[in-house]
Formats: structure tokens, sequence, C-alpha cells
């Protein structure tokens, strides 16, 4: 037992190591029953009459993306096959080139034209202190769009938006930290009485709760989040069907990664009490 | 007057930002309110400022990132061969960036040395390679050839476009896959210091760990199955009633600390963000 005790922490990496690459080799899916917060994520965004308006916040970066990002790419997916409009914007310097990257792949597959049906206005610095400027005047917090480098005025969808968030439906932040979705909520959602939705990762989603229904109309945690709205969208979206078997084989590794903390917390718990025991005999 | 001018601004800052919230709407039937013009000018002028302090932040990090990491190098410390990395990398993605970002107003030389160019594929079959710097819903103007001077060509003439980027290609290649890899390193630490810190010590710490497990098994397809949806309906119950009223309490005793505080600032009497 005092071995077990003392055991080389390098054993228990590569036994997570190990496990997680011989079940992401498998790819055998796991389904998961779609929760009442993701349900209500998909159902604000099918009850936008066509045509709206939607501001998408990518508040990431590389380091949170593979939680963020599948979400992201099947938000982009679910509102441009809806003919939703979309208006991209940043508070995370690092974000912009997956905004840029995603739309590239995506809006040709949907028909859609640079300037008319979406926009990339790309990274504003001043975290909450910006987003307030976004709310109160997104015209004058940017003075040009993020792709083409070009006057805000010769987008044809910014010609319907004006200050005090008027002509935006619906805002989505795909939040990885701060500055991120509480910031929105306080800076934005109250003030200008915007819907919001958001995707986080695990570690903010336990906070999301709080603000739920009020505040966020809904919410995705995580990679678990994201693989129920991906069951959701992928329904209607053939495009979307690798990235939802991708992220389906992705819960059987977290599923056997889970157990295996668990297994470890146990073990641990049982040598520590072994362990107590000797030491008083 | 060195105390009394800062305290001043901040009082003065801090009601007008205070008051435009307060404000009343001008139309008050719509939404989302119309804000009245004179507080909405007031608001959007002090957070166009508060945003040009943040970006001179920006610059003064870098400075200061510089200083000391020179100053270290010159030094001889034993990390100076990292501290040269990440100046040289600083560096270097900075110009490309820039370059990036300002292709259209760069010189020459500079900009073919730092912007890779683009290439249009003409509707002829023939390409054509260089730099945009204007574009319209008719045409656009390409700087092309040898001397890089301005062209115009008609859209009709263009079947598609590259955009090859070395800001992008930096990003991609090098930046993704480091902040990757630093992220996932997060799950062999969770597993090691699962075995050795997790320890039910008391009650309190046995009610989280049990609380844990149960979250850990319900966000999980085997967890839910394994249990019959038992862990499901027990993370559901954990998350929307027990964990929810705790967040909902720190929440809102937060923000009433935070709204004291504001106030205690807003008023004078809190002066520690002077250094006082």
């Amino acid at each position: 037992m005092k071995n077990l005790a003392a055991i080389d922490r390098r054993w228990i990496f590569l036994a997570m190591g190990t496990l997680v690459v011989v079940l992401y080799a498998l790819k055998i899916p796991g389904t998961l029953p779609v929760n009442e917060y993701v349900q209500s994520y998909y159902d604000t965004i099918e009850a936008l009459p066509e045509g709206s308006i939607v501001m998408l916040a990518a508040d990431f970066d590389p380091a949170s993306a593979a939680e963020i990002e599948p979400m992201y790419v099947a938000t982009i997916h679910h509102l441009l096959r809806r003919n939703l409009r979309v208006i991209n914007v940043s508070t995370w310097p690092a974000a912009p080139p997956y905004t840029q990257k995603y739309f590239d792949e995506i809006a040709p597959q949907y028909g859609k034209v640079y300037g008319v049906d979406w926009v990339e206005l790309g990274y504003t610095p001043g975290d909450d202190v910006a987003m307030g400027l976004i709310g109160q005047s997104l015209k004058s917090t940017f003075s040009t769009d993020d792709r083409n480098h070009a006057p805000l005025a010769q987008l044809p969808l910014l010609a319907e938006v004006s200050d005090s968030f008027r002509g935006i439906a619906l805002l989505v932040s795909s939040s990885a930290g701060y500055p991120g979705i509480l910031e929105w909520i306080a800076q934005v959602g109250g003030r200008y009485q915007v819907p919001i939705l958001t995707g986080t990762t695990a570690v903010q989603t336990t906070a999301l709760y709080a603000y739920y229904p009020n505040q966020l109309k809904g919410f995705l945690g995580a990679i678990t989040g994201a693989t129920q709205y991906l069951q959701l969208v992928g329904r209607d979206t053939p495009a979307l069907h690798a990235l939802l078997a991708e992220n389906q084989a992705r819960m059987l590794v977290q599923s056997w990664s889970h157990l295996l903390i668990i297994g470890l917390i146990v073990l641990g718990n049982v040598v520590y009490f072994l362990g107590k025991r000797g030491a008083r005999a | 007057m060195k105390r009394e001018i800062p305290i001043l601004l901040t009082v003065i800052c801090g009601l007008l930002i205070t008051i435009s919230f307060f404000a009343p709407s001008s139309n008050p039937g719509a939404v989302p309110p119309v804000e009245p013009p004179v507080w909405q000018a007031v608001n959007a002028e002090l957070l166009e400022w508060a945003k040009i302090l943040f970006a001179v932040a920006f610059l003064l990090g870098i400075a200061n990132l510089f200083r000391i990491n020179l100053k270290q190098i010159a030094a001889g410390h034993e990390d100076r061969v990292y501290k040269a990395v990440l100046l040289v990398t600083m560096s270097g993605f900075l110009v490309v960036g820039l370059a990036d970002t300002h292709a259209r107003d760069l010189p020459r030389p500079l900009l073919a040395a730092l912007v890779p160019a683009r290439t249009l594929v003409l509707s002829d079959g023939g390409t054509l390679d260089g730099y945009v710097i204007a574009r319209s819903q008719t045409d656009v103007t390409l700087r092309t050839g040898p001397g890089l001077e301005p062209t115009v060509i008609p859209l009709e003439r263009i079947a598609s476009e590259t955009a090859p980027s070395l800001k992008l290609w930096i990003y991609d290649k090098l930046f993704i896959p480091l902040q990757a890899t630093m992220f996932s390193l997060l799950a062999f630490y969770v597993a090691s210091a699962a075995f050795r810190a997790f320890r039910a010590r008391s009650l309190e710490a046995t009610l989280l760990l049990a609380a844990g497990c149960v979250v850990m098994l319900g966000q999980v397809p085997i967890g839910n199955e394994a249990t019959g949806g038992l862990a499901g309906r027990a993370l559901a119950f954990l998350m929307t009633y027990v964990s929810t009223a705790g967040i909902r309490a720190i929440i809102i005793g937060a923000t009433l600390g935070g709204l004291a505080t504001g106030l205690r600032i807003v008023l004078g009497i809190e002066r520690s963000y002077l250094s006082e």
C-alpha cells in the first residue's frame, strides 16, 4: 500500500494518455439525451423570423477551441441555414481568424454573400468597456470591417443596425472566460433587452444556471452541450454529420476519462484511509 | 493637487456613467429603450476614452516586457535564451500582423517582403498576383506587376481569389497547436490531482467529493447508462437547485459588494486606486 501511495505520477499520465489515444482511435459514438438548456438554445434560434440579424461574439482563443469550436461551427451552420444574418465581433484578440476560417468554409454552402448576409467586424480592445460601447453604438466602436478593412458604410447589412442595439434580434456569445458571457449579460442584455444565448467551457457552465431562463435564453455546456446541440442541428444539416460523429466519438473518450478520474479518487482515498489505519496500529 | 484632480476626475466620470444608466428614456415605449442623445453621447465618449486607454495599456505592456527581459538578458539570467525567444517571436508577429492589417498603405519593398501576394484567377484562365488596395461593387484595384502599379480589374473578369496570409499561417501552424497543447495538459494534471489531493478528510470534503463524482457521471453517456439515468437526474437536481442557489447567493453578495465599493470610489471615500 505504501508503494501505491508513492506511485510515480507519470504512471497516471500514461494511463490517461493511453485511454484517450486508444478510445479516440476507436471512434465509437455515444449519444446523449438533450437537456432543456440546449433545447432552449436551439428553439430560440429556430423561433427567429428569417432575415433577422444576430450578433455572434467569438470570445475565445485556440486554448479552448476543443470545447468551443464544435458549438461555434454548429451555430454558424444553424444561423445561415435558417437565413439569419450575422454580425461577427470579438473581445478576444486571437478569435477573429477562426471566424474568417469558418465563414470561408460554411457561407458558400448556403450561397451567402459577404456584407449582405454576414460581416466580420473583428476584435476590439476594452473587454467589458468595449461590450458597453458595442451596445451603445456599434458603428462608432468599429471604423472598418476586419475582412477587407472597408468602411462600415460599404456593408449593406449594417445599414439596418443603429445605436442601442436596435436592429439586432439576438446575441450569441461563444465564451471561454473573461471577457465573455457574464459581461455581455451585464453590459448589453438587461440594458437593451436583447435575448442572449451562449456556449461555454465546462468551468464556466456552473455559473450559467443562475441566469437561465431570464438573462439567458439557453446555453451549451462544453463538449456535452455541443454534442446535444449537434444532435439537434445535425438532423437537418448534412454538412454537420461528420462533426456530429466526431463529437459523439469524443463523448466516449470523455466518458472513460471521467470514470478513470472517479476511479483514481476512490483509489486515492482507499490508500489514504488504509495508510492512516496502519499508522494508528 | 496631485491627489484632488484624480479624485475629481473619478467622481465626475463615475457620476456621468451612472446617470446615463438611469436617465429616463426619451421614448418610454420603445423596445429596446432609446436613450436621450446627450447621455448617450457622454457615455459613448467616456467609453471611447476607456477603450483608448486600454489600447495604450497594451503598448505600455509591450514596452515593459521589453524593458524587463532585455535587462535580464543583459544580466545573464539563466533563462536568457527563452527570454530572447519571447522578444524575437513577439516582435516578429507584431511586424507581420501590422503589415497584414496595413498592407494597402505599405511602401513597395516592405509590402513585397512581409505580405504574400493574393492570386486572382481570371475567367479566361490566366492568373494575376498582387495586393488588393480597394474594392467596389464593380471592380477590384490591385497593385500588381514588377512595379506594383495600381490596376483596376472588373469583377466579371475574376473567377476566384486566393489570399495566403503569413499572419494566418503562423496562427494556424504555431499558435493553435501550442495553445491546444498547453490546455490539454490539464487532463493529466487533473488525473494526478484526483489521486493525490481529493481526500474525504471531513464531512464537507466528502460531500464535495460525492457531488463531484455524481456530476462527472451524469455528464457522460456511460455514467447515465450504467446508472439507468439516475446520475443524469442527480446531476440536474444538483445543478438546478443546490449549485444555482449557492451561485445566486454569491453573485448577489458580490454585486452588492461591488456596488458599495463603486459608490465609495465615486464619492471619493475609497482611494486605494491612488496607492493611498
